[in-house]
């Protein structure tokens, strides 16, 4: 079976000329991949029998999400299914994901559905990236869920980042000793952290045609890092230029 | 990188375009300044009026028998852009707009009149500083756009894109001590713009220290890089207006929902080394604290000087902004018991001065001893102007006594010394009097003057801040950690 990914070089091409702006996870996640970011390897399906292939090659249990460049967020439309334990269950998801998608939003265009194996948790953490208009690329570090929806916990570096940029984007957030060990809970591989943000910054530095960029939820262990979930939106291409 | 510009800021000669006889009008003040002040030739042109000031005008920039070096247009706009081809055929290197009402109305037609003098000036190599700009203060050539502004020459350099808080920062600097190399309000930065001017400040080696107040920021990552070679060669203080401004491009990540722009300019500050301040006070603190005081090692403070309850809430004040009240170390300590046992062992940082009655030692010795411990990096110190009773000459000895232990710690120990002398409501006229001659004396002295507690900490911390932010950035620079600054594995 073909899972080979795709390069950036290719997913550019492929994407600009429909114009189409909103990269789907599994291209979203070869190009982090490529960044040099530890990511979930994640394989698109186009049918069920296919989802239940990949599934078998990656190991039980896998998550399974829909891909389709309209949908933004993909626990809206329940476009996402986690814990699937058989290959059975994989099979029955698929046809699920597609259904709930098409009924949320029958203009969705569905390429088919991202397998991808499930992770073991860790402290999520975000890191991000979009273009501000007076300085170019930012890149953006917070913990996860409520830390950066609710209470805006983030740090910020213009790109590109330096090493000092990196470890002071990390200890900066308030929420820091969550990352940094309490409890029983060890500390996380802060360093990959830091590697992670400065592959982030240089690979933005190469690719001015990004947007934005999400990883988010990205887990944290004790040793690495797992980013599991990937969006990158591209420059809209003027046509007269 | 930016003495390029230096030229056009040592004119020979001037034209003012629009120089009035009326003292209400700009073009005025411009006039006057010059002919009192400028070393060159000064030149008014006014198509109206046959002199101003005695002086004979011209009807043109045209009609000026010689080369002219910089104009300065205080004209409607209507008339600019023959003004614009005027200067070019006199061979003008700068033509200076006060001249306003061009891209900043958001009108097209002002807009396009504004690139239109952009396009007849780059095609002749003419620079244009605004339009709707100040200008130029350079004390040291004579030039001023404000009545009272200082003659005398110092080593802060300013950029504003605002003329009105250009004006802030040199009066009020001014009143606290400060002198300027120069100071340049360069309005819409239609031509030279805030990196073109960083540049030149970072470069300059009239100006020490930078401020700034900026708006809008014309070419973010040249200016990103303009503040990072300056504040490796000096401090740079920076005010920014219009921080609140929600970002006006569509955003759907949260990434980007969560970044407006007042986040994105401290990122940008942090990683320059740029102080970022949030206001005019702040940023004439700055000003203040890198003319006035040394670099600082660290964070520790000595506060002295204030009574009771004064003293306590200045080391909340200390705490609040960053600073260590640390106690008094024992070798101090034990110095302070055996010259006077009863105070030595009751004293504590902050030091209570009121305590300090019947004591063989005197509150301003008590701060001088405690200060020479190498357990303190810097010493604010309030001054004491309410204190009732005692006469003129009491309270003019005590101010010579405060002026004396003050300038023997900052001479002795080389360490900074904060003062704060709060702006007060005086009891009486000869207090007031007294007040102000303190004032004028410690400023004299050079000291850092502030008119807070928590605003002399903040400033501290801030001093102390960019001068660890320089030794960690040489710290990194050195090829070993530099080359650690990519992709792989980590190297420690």
């Amino acid at each position: 079976m073909q899972m080979g990914t795709m390069t950036s070089t290719e997913i550019f091409k492929k994407a600009h000329p429909g114009d189409r702006t909103l990269l789907t996870e599994v291209e979203s996640k070869a190009l982090v991949q490529e960044a040099g970011i530890p990511v979930v390897p994640t394989h698109l399906a186009r049918n069920k029998s296919q989802a239940a292939r990949i599934a078998q090659a990656l190991g039980l249990p896998v998550v399974m999400k829909v891909v389709s460049p309209e949908v933004v967020h993909k626990s809206d439309v329940g476009g996402v299914k986690t814990g699937l334990r058989s290959l059975r269950q994989v099979r029955a998801a698929y046809d699920d994901l597609v259904a709930s998608t098409r009924k949320a939003l029958p203009s969705a265009s569905i390429l088919g559905v991202a397998v991808q194996r499930m992770a073991p948790p860790g402290v999520e953490v975000i890191l991000g990236a979009f273009r501000n208009p007076e300085f170019g690329h930012v890149v953006m570090f917070g913990l996860g869920g409520v830390m950066v929806e609710v209470l805006q916990d983030v740090s910020l570096r213009l790109v590109p980042l330096t090493r000092r940029d990196a470890r002071q984007m990390v200890r900066e957030i308030k929420g820091f000793s969550l990352l940094n060990g309490y409890r029983q809970h060890p500390p996380c591989d802060i360093l990959a952290l830091e590697e992670a943000l400065l592959n982030l910054s240089l690979f933005l530095e190469k690719h001015p045609e990004v947007k934005e960029l999400d990883l988010n939820p990205v887990f944290c262990y004790p040793q690495g890092i797992l980013a599991v979930d990937a969006r990158v939106v591209l420059e809209e291409v003027n046509p007269n230029t | 990188m930016g003495l390029e510009l230096d030229s056009l800021f040592h004119p020979k000669s001037i034209a003012v375009a629009g120089a009035s006889a009326s003292p209400e009008k700009q073009g005025h003040n411009y006039f006057k300044n010059l002919l009192d002040s400028f070393h060159g030739k000064v030149y008014p042109i006014n198509f109206r009026a046959e002199e101003v000031l005695g002086v004979p005008t011209y009807k043109s920039v045209r009609d000026i028998p010689e080369n002219v070096d910089y104009v300065i247009s205080a004209i409607p706009n209507l008339e600019i852009l023959d003004l614009v081809d005027a200067c070019i055929a006199k061979k003008a290197r700068v033509l200076h707009l006060y001249t306003a009402r061009f891209s900043e109305t958001g009108f097209e037609r002002e807009t396009k009149l504004e690139q239109e003098v952009l396009r007849r000036a780059r095609a002749s190599g003419m620079r244009i500083l605004g339009p709707n700009c100040m200008g130029l203060y350079y004390p040291r050539e004579g030039i001023a756009w404000g009545n009272g502004f200082p003659k005398e020459v110092g080593k802060v350099g300013a950029i504003s894109q605002s003329g009105g808080n250009g004006s802030e920062i040199i009066t009020g600097g001014a009143n606290r001590g400060l002198r300027f190399s120069k100071v340049i309000s360069y309005g819409n930065a239609l031509d030279l713009n805030e990196a073109d001017l960083m540049e030149y400040l970072a470069d300059d080696p009239e100006t020490d220290i930078i401020g700034g107040y900026i708006e809008g920021v014309r070419v973010g990552p040249r200016f990103v890089r303009a503040l990072r070679y300056a504040t490796a060669r000096k401090p740079v203080a920076l005010l920014k207006g219009g921080r609140t401004q929600a970002g006006t491009h569509m955003v759907s990540s949260h990434t980007a929902s969560l970044a407006g722009s007042r986040e994105v300019w401290e990122a940008m500050c942090r990683q320059t080394g740029v102080i970022n301040t949030n206001s005019m006070e702040e940023l004439v603190d700055m000003l203040v604290a890198f003319s006035r005081m040394p670099p600082a090692r660290g964070f520790n403070v000595l506060v002295g000087g204030g009574a009771g309850g004064k003293s306590v809430l200045s080391a909340d004040e200390c705490e609040e902004e960053g600073l260590r009240v640390e106690p008094i170390p024992a070798d101090a300590r034990q110095e302070l018991t055996s010259r006077d046992p009863f105070f030595g062992s009751w004293v504590t940082n902050p030091v209570d001065g009121s305590i300090m009655g019947g004591s063989r030692l005197s509150p301003h010795e008590v701060v001088t001893l405690i200060a020479s411990s190498p357990a303190y990096d810097v010493v604010i110190n309030n001054i004491t102007t309410g204190r009732p009773g005692g006469g003129a000459t009491t309270r003019q000895s005590r101010t010579t006594q405060m002026i004396e232990h003050t300038a023997g710690i900052a001479r002795n120990f080389s360490k900074p010394v904060a003062l704060v002398l709060p702006d007060m409501i005086p009891e009486d006229e000869q207090m007031l009097q007294s007040t102000q001659e303190m004032r004028e004396r410690c400023i004299k002295e050079g000291f850092a003057i502030f008119p807070s507690m928590s605003r002399a900490a903040r400033a501290v911390r801030r001093l102390v801040g960019y001068h660890r932010w320089l030794a960690e950035a040489k710290e990194e620079a050195t090829p070993k950690a530099a080359a650690s600054g990519g992709r792989g594995p980590a190297l420690h």
